[in-house]
């Protein structure tokens, strides 16, 4: 992993269209390129398994719950903890009045979790990012990009072939600094 | 139920139907004792004159055979109150040691929600700034130009009552059964000496009769009696086990300390 | 109207949808100058109001609670569907939301933010507003959580949160769309909201994992912000009428159906103005019109249970508030509410002619207008004829009122204008996977439109 420190040679090809793409991201998988290191990036969201790549899961839902738990005891401390801090009695009613407390905690437990979800997004889809990192512009405009990231000058000329017979519209290379796979 | 033991008081009224003439005798006194301000005759005619009691007059019968009869109301200090828990602010809230239904007027935001809730129609809210100055409505200048804060010339100034706060506009006021005057005589038995604990001023024991609201004070039929309803012995106590008594809107559940008489006629 | 799905490249729908991001015609500049002016004469008037006291406005005592009241609940109610069907149709993965619902996310945030400008616009003291915000006091005291305007306070709150993120997270990768097709300043508030989104796999399974997440959170959000507007009411016990445990469910039925009718509203104005005629076809205003029709129908099956319990139980001051509803003052409230609510759109929207024109457009109008005389219905014969007739009292609103109220109106309306000048009004991406799903299925000769589904 830390072999070359220094940078990492990209090889990006731009599709026209999607069989083709996901053609090439098979072929460089049989090729031994890792589908982890693989990126693709698309206008809209295509199907699970459309591509050679392996994403991972989503954790999201799990920080919506701790979102949820914590947004249900700041609601019971609003609710329930200012009433005892400061009793005042009003018509009547008990001092920490259940239902009132439920309806407030109910809000509180509903913002928390929608607050969390957010953030667990920005957190887990590294969001938002100053530099857009390695990025083809035409992707927006319908096209697919396949980025490989090679290590050496051999692979590198391997993973450029292979994207070309596929039908890659276009294929460049870019060298990016050598960090995690996953950050590119 | 208080402690009888303890100073603590639930102050209630009973307010006699068959002694009242409707002379509103009552509406004058507290509206000079409270401040209550003077809205003028526009304002009255749109609904937003303020009195804190106020005689409600209602016709029986076709003319010429016409009877009227007259029903003081004010606020009817309840003890699970309609007007306090939908307060946002705490500005209504109920006083654990006078046992009366409290307005905070520097809290009140002016939601008018208490006002709403209010059976009785005993929440007025200060649509103006009435004593500060006598054009309404124009863009109050005492507020906003603060040269004009100490300059002001409107000789109704004189007529208040320092004992009582002056309400600013856009806050909700009520009766508070004059709880100046019920603190003035706690403050009296202090002065003389007959109370030596320091558990508060709300423990100090008030002998029945010391606090009259200005209402009960005015009142020249008696209709309005005023005490401590957790006295068995007070004045009001003993009127209020009268067979003519029933609360207004009883079947509310609000729980009133204020007690009507009536004597039902065929 | 009859139109059938057509493919259309994804550079065309990138040129189709962000047509209206492009330079304003001068209609349009006339439009929102135009909405200036209301908006303008609305915060003057509002100075005024604050400045000399809530006296300006027609309340009085007893009928604390006025038009500003009715128009909250109204652009609260309005702002009620937008969140919702998006978001149900998206869990139901209903095809033909695909158009519809950012222009319905952004009618929600919209006019939850009109609605929550209201509880300020009747406060007495507005400059003391931030006494209702859960910190303490000098004196270490807080809100009244006991009181149902602070329920009303936090539900907006995580409403107008909740419907803002719902609306701005799926927008991201459309951010990205423009920010690959704009120049100078447009092109950096584009970088900025974009969030440097590359649509990476990655990217989008976790986009598709949080929008699982919103659109089950969003709706019972939704459900509860209408009932605890409905509680404001509901949990009083000396108006009569208010006290009723129908409120709650009424109100999120009233609700959804005047926000269902606003955007259809919308989305015919969307399709006239922008072009859209490719994407809001006539299958989006067919089941959107269905809906209207059996809203109209739960709408008056509820205000009908409400309203026969108290004509039956013949309580004095309930039976007596009724009637001056029905019978009263308030006769020409209650026709056109009957009329534009349940009996124009019952026996209109019953057809795909209707649903599917220019008379749908007017229906939804008509109903909104309904709804608003509904809301004042609720809020103000209550107040004005209670419990001791001798308090008894009318209403009528003044200038200052409907001029603050017409000036909410405007800033919805220029809200919307300018959000259409800046962000794309029909999703972007979700046409295009739309389209992706779509194929022509040949069975025995005929040709079927056909969806493909995941799962």
């Amino acid at each position: 992993m830390s072999a070359s420190r220094s940078s990492v040679t990209n090889i990006v090809g731009v599709f026209g269209n999607v069989e083709a793409a996901s053609q090439a991201t098979y072929q460089l998988a049989h090729s031994g390129f890792s589908r982890d290191n693989m990126t693709v990036m698309t206008a809209e969201p295509y199907p699970l398994g459309a591509f050679a790549t392996r994403t991972k899961k989503s954790f999201i839902h799990y920080l919506s719950l701790l979102g949820g738990a914590g947004g249900l005891l700041t609601g019971l401390a609003f609710a329930a903890g200012t009433a005892l801090l400061y009793p005042l009695p009003t018509g009547g009613k008990p001092i920490v009045a259940w239902p009132t407390v439920g309806v407030i905690t109910y809000e509180f437990t509903m913002l928390g979790i929608i607050i969390f979800t957010t953030l667990a997004f920005l957190f887990f889809a590294r969001l938002p990012r100053r530099q857009p990192g390695l990025y083809v512009p035409s992707v927006t405009a319908g096209k697919i990009a396949v980025v490989v990231p090679c290590r050496g000058e051999e692979r590198a000329v391997v993973a450029e072939r292979m994207l070309q017979v596929s039908g890659a519209e276009e294929v460049y290379r870019r060298d990016t600094p050598a960090r995690r796979w996953d950050e590119l | 139920m208080p402690d009888p033991s303890s100073g603590t008081r639930k102050w209630g009224m009973v307010i006699d139907l068959d002694r009242c003439n409707g002379c509103e005798a009552c509406v004058v006194a507290c509206r000079v004792e409270n401040n209550v301000a003077v809205a003028g005759a526009d304002e009255c005619g749109k609904g937003r004159q303020a009195y804190w009691i106020r005689v409600e007059r209602y016709w029986h019968g076709e003319f010429p055979n016409v009877r009227a009869s007259f029903m003081p109301i004010l606020c009817q200090q309840c003890q699970n109150a309609p007007c306090e828990p939908v307060c946002p602010v705490y500005a209504s809230y109920h006083d654990r040691a006078e046992q009366v239904n409290a307005q905070i007027y520097n809290r009140c935001i002016g939601t008018r929600y208490c006002a709403n809730n209010c059976p009785y129609y005993v929440r007025f809210f200060n649509w103006f700034d009435y004593w500060f100055d006598p054009v309404v409505p124009t863009i109050n200048v005492a507020y906003t130009n603060p040269m004009r804060m100490g300059l002001n010339l409107d000789p109704r100034r004189n007529q208040l009552n320092p004992d009582v706060t002056v309400r600013s506009r856009g806050v909700m006021e009520k009766c508070t059964f004059c709880i100046q005057r019920i603190r003035r005589a706690r403050l009296d038995v202090i002065k003389q000496g007959g109370f030596q604990s320091a558990d508060g001023i709300e423990h100090v024991k008030v002998p029945d009769g010391a606090v009259q609201p200005a209402c009960v004070q005015t009142c020249p039929t008696g209709a309005l009696v005023f005490g401590d309803l957790s006295d068995p012995e007070s004045a009001v106590s003993k009127l209020a086990t009268s067979e003519r008594r029933f609360r207004l809107l009883e079947e509310l559940g609000t729980e009133p300390v204020v007690i009507y008489l009536k004597e039902l006629r065929p | 109207m009859r139109e059938e799905p057509v493919h259309i490249s994804d550079a065309q729908i990138n040129e189709d949808l962000t047509r209206s991001l492009r330079r304003p015609s001068l209609l349009f500049v006339l439009v929102i100058l135009a909405l200036l002016v209301v908006l303008g004469v609305g915060v003057i008037l509002y100075v005024y109001m604050v400045l000399s006291g809530m006296g300006v406005a027609g309340i009085n005592r007893p009928v604390q609670w006025g038009l500003f009241i009715a128009s909250f609940v109204f652009w609260i109610g309005l702002s009620h569907s937008g969140t919702l069907i998006s978001a149900i149709l998206r869990l139901t993965q209903a095809e033909w939301r695909r158009p519809i619902t950012r222009g319905a996310e952004a009618m929600t945030v919209f006019t939850v933010a009109m609605g929550a400008l209201y509880p300020l616009i009747h406060l007495g003291r507005v400059w003391k507003f931030y006494y209702i915000i859960p910190i303490p006091d000098g004196r270490g005291l807080w809100p009244n959580f006991r009181s149902p305007l602070v329920w009303d306070f936090m539900a907006i709150t995580t409403y107008l949160t909740g419907s803002l993120l719902y609306l701005y997270l799926p927008m991201v990768p459309d951010m990205a769309v423009l920010r690959d097709r704009s120049t100078g300043l447009r092109r950096q508030l584009y970088t900025l909201l974009s969030l440097g989104w590359r649509g990476t796999e990655q990217e989008w399974r976790h986009l598709h994992r949080t929008l699982g997440v919103f659109m089950v959170v969003i709706l019972p959000v939704a459900v509860s912000v209408h009932s605890i507007v409905s509680w404001d009411f509901a949990m009083a016990i000396a108006p009569p009428t208010w006290h009723s445990t129908i409120f709650a469910p009424y109100f999120v039925a009233g609700a959804i159906y005047s926000g269902l009718a606003l955007v259809v509203t919308i989305m015919w104005l969307l399709r006239w103005g922008f072009h859209l005629e490719n994407y809001l076809r006539a299958d989006q205003f067919n089941n959107l019109g269905k809906m209207l029709f059996m809203m109209s129908i739960i709408w008056f099956y509820f205000w009908f249970s409400d309203a026969l319990t108290t004509w039956y139980g013949r309580v004095p001051a309930e039976f007596e508030t009724l009637r001056q509803t029905i019978l009263g003052p308030f006769l020409p409230f209650f026709v056109t509410m009957i009329l534009c609510n349940f009996v124009i759109p019952f026996a209109t929207l019953g057809f795909r002619r209707v649903r599917t024109t220019a008379v749908g457009f007017v229906v939804s109008l008509l109903i909104n207008v309904g709804m608003y005389c509904e809301r004042f219905l609720i809020v103000v014969p209550g107040l004005a004829h209670g419990r001791l007739p001798f308090n008894w009292r009318d209403y009528a609103p003044t200038y200052v009122e409907i001029g603050i109220i017409a000036a909410t109106f405007a800033g919805f309306i220029l809200l919307y204008l300018l959000f259409t000048r800046f962000f794309p009004a029909v999703a972007i991406w979700e046409i295009k996977e739309g389209q992706l799903l779509r194929s022509t299925r040949d069975v025995a000769g005929v040709k079927l439109p056909t969806i493909t589904r995941t799962e």
